[in-house]
């Protein structure tokens, strides 16, 4: 990846980087970035403390890093411990660790396997969590994919398909908790919901599973179950 | 004064789009973020938007629909991305953005400045609307452009229309309010009232076609 207007650098024990443009820059002991940086490559194997903002193509997070602004990545990998301070946008997000962005999220692909806090909104085509995350805003999909291993939160869920299900380990998890899924509203065309607590649930087909308590449904198509379900309306008639 | 407002089931039941669509357009930016405006309600927060304008956009997102036009060509027209600080006289030219008779009245007003920043752009372009259509003459496009330039920042926030009276040979140009009633005495006529948001629009996705046609 050597260029001279890119050059690579790496911190093996303690050190410090100054802000710039860079090809690879890798961390894998202790190191400060001083500014904003961009770079292709931007791996943390160590412990990493970026105070300004970060534009890469490919970010991997396997030790612990810490973003004081923005985050921006094409792939980013997130499989240790990554705290971003700013928004973070990709193409494709994984996260398999543990994250905290106080911003908003945005990847057209969100995979999140390990424990995820989100301040903001996120957006995604597909979101695909199995796991435990919270989202302070909006989560805003076309695909959600939600598979229960813990309490998971969102203020509240839009999207064409949502699926909400408990999930069915193959070990023993004693230390998991509640398995359940709190948001205000929920709103999609195809909607699943198994251990749910919403106050609102509109959509088109909704189907409502185990575990549920929802204060209202309002659906346009067709209603499934209805155990835990306070209220519910067919909306049909905008003029009625 | 504050705008009607529509919610967002009543949105979805009067236009016959679906909550995924919806939130589908709102990830693609075709909707502005400041369009949502939550309030509480006896089911809790709901979200209302601005009713004309809601309407008016999902129905224009409706019908490049219907002509086969991606979510991300929607976007690129509808959206309020950041286009260039300035523009020169020869990229317009060549983009057809505006007319040559148009650009050279600015330039008989500025002498000099080859580069239009975005408000003298659009001062030049309803000239051109205007002078295209034959309701103005060269006189009164050149009065259009004037008024827009000094008016322009006092209207920007707003939606607001310019228009073109005339009495008895005698031309006026103002700025009002789009959605004022012009009352006039009964030798006045109406020349021409022009849109500024509507105007706008057409220029950014003439631009960006334009930019489209740059790149490709």
């Amino acid at each position: 990846m050597s260029d001279t207007n890119r050059p690579d650098t790496r911190i093996a024990g303690a050190g410090t980087v100054s802000g710039g443009t860079y090809g690879e820059v890798m961390i894998a002991g202790a190191g400060t970035v001083r500014g904003d940086v961009d770079c292709l490559a931007f791996k943390v194997g160590g412990v990493a403390d970026v105070q300004g903002t970060l534009t890469a193509q490919t970010i991997t997070v396997g030790g612990s890093a810490s973003f004081m602004g923005d985050v921006k990545g094409t792939d980013v990998v997130f499989s240790g411990n990554a705290d971003v301070h700013g928004a973070l946008s990709a193409e494709s997000l994984k996260i398999s660790g543990v994250a905290r962005i106080d911003g908003a999220v945005s990847a057209p692909r969100i995979d999140i396997r390990g424990t995820t806090k989100i301040g903001g909104d996120c957006e995604a085509e597909t979101f695909d969590a199995q796991g435990v995350f919270s989202v302070g805003g909006l989560l805003n999909a076309g695909v959600v994919t939600i598979k229960l291993y813990g309490g998971c939160d969102a203020h509240d869920i839009g999207g064409e398909t949502i699926d909400v299900r408990l999930a069915q380990p193959w070990v023993f998890l004693p230390f998991m908790g509640d398995r359940n899924l709190t948001a205000d509203a929920i709103e999609g065309d195809t909607i699943y919901l198994e251990s749910t607590r919403a106050k609102v649930v509109r959509g088109a087909n909704v189907t409502i599973g185990e575990g549920c308590t929802i204060d209202l449904v309002e659906y346009t198509g067709t209603l499934t179950g209805s155990a835990g379900v306070v209220a519910s309306r067919k909306v049909t008639n905008p003029t009625a | 004064m504050e705008p009607e407002l529509i919610s967002k089931k009543d949105l979805l039941l009067t236009c016959g789009i679906s909550y995924g669509q919806l939130y589908r357009w709102k990830r693609k930016g075709l909707i502005p973020e400041d369009w949502f405006v939550r309030k509480s309600a006896f089911t809790g927060q709901e979200t209302f938007f601005p009713r004309e304008k809601m309407l008016a956009r999902v129905e224009r997102i409706l019908s490049m629909k219907d002509e086969d036009a991606s979510l991300d060509e929607i976007a690129e027209a509808v959206s309020s991305a950041p286009l260039p600080d300035t523009f020169s006289r020869d990229d317009l030219l060549e983009g057809d953005v505006v007319s040559a008779a148009a650009l050279d009245l600015f330039a008989d007003r500025h002498p000099g400045s080859a580069e239009l920043r975005f408000a003298e752009l659009l001062a030049v372009a309803v000239a051109d609307t205007l002078l295209r259509s034959g309701d103005a003459g060269r006189d009164e496009a050149l009065a259009a452009i004037a008024t827009l330039e000094e008016g322009w920042t006092a209207c920007e926030a707003t939606s607001c229309d310019l228009v073109l009276l005339r009495k008895m040979g005698v031309s006026v140009v103002l700025i009002v309010s789009s959605v004022s009633e012009l009352l006039v005495e009964t030798d006045v006529r109406v020349v021409a009232r022009v849109n500024l948001p509507e105007r706008i629009e057409v220029l950014k996705s003439r631009l960006k076609s334009q930019e489209r046609g740059v790149r490709s």
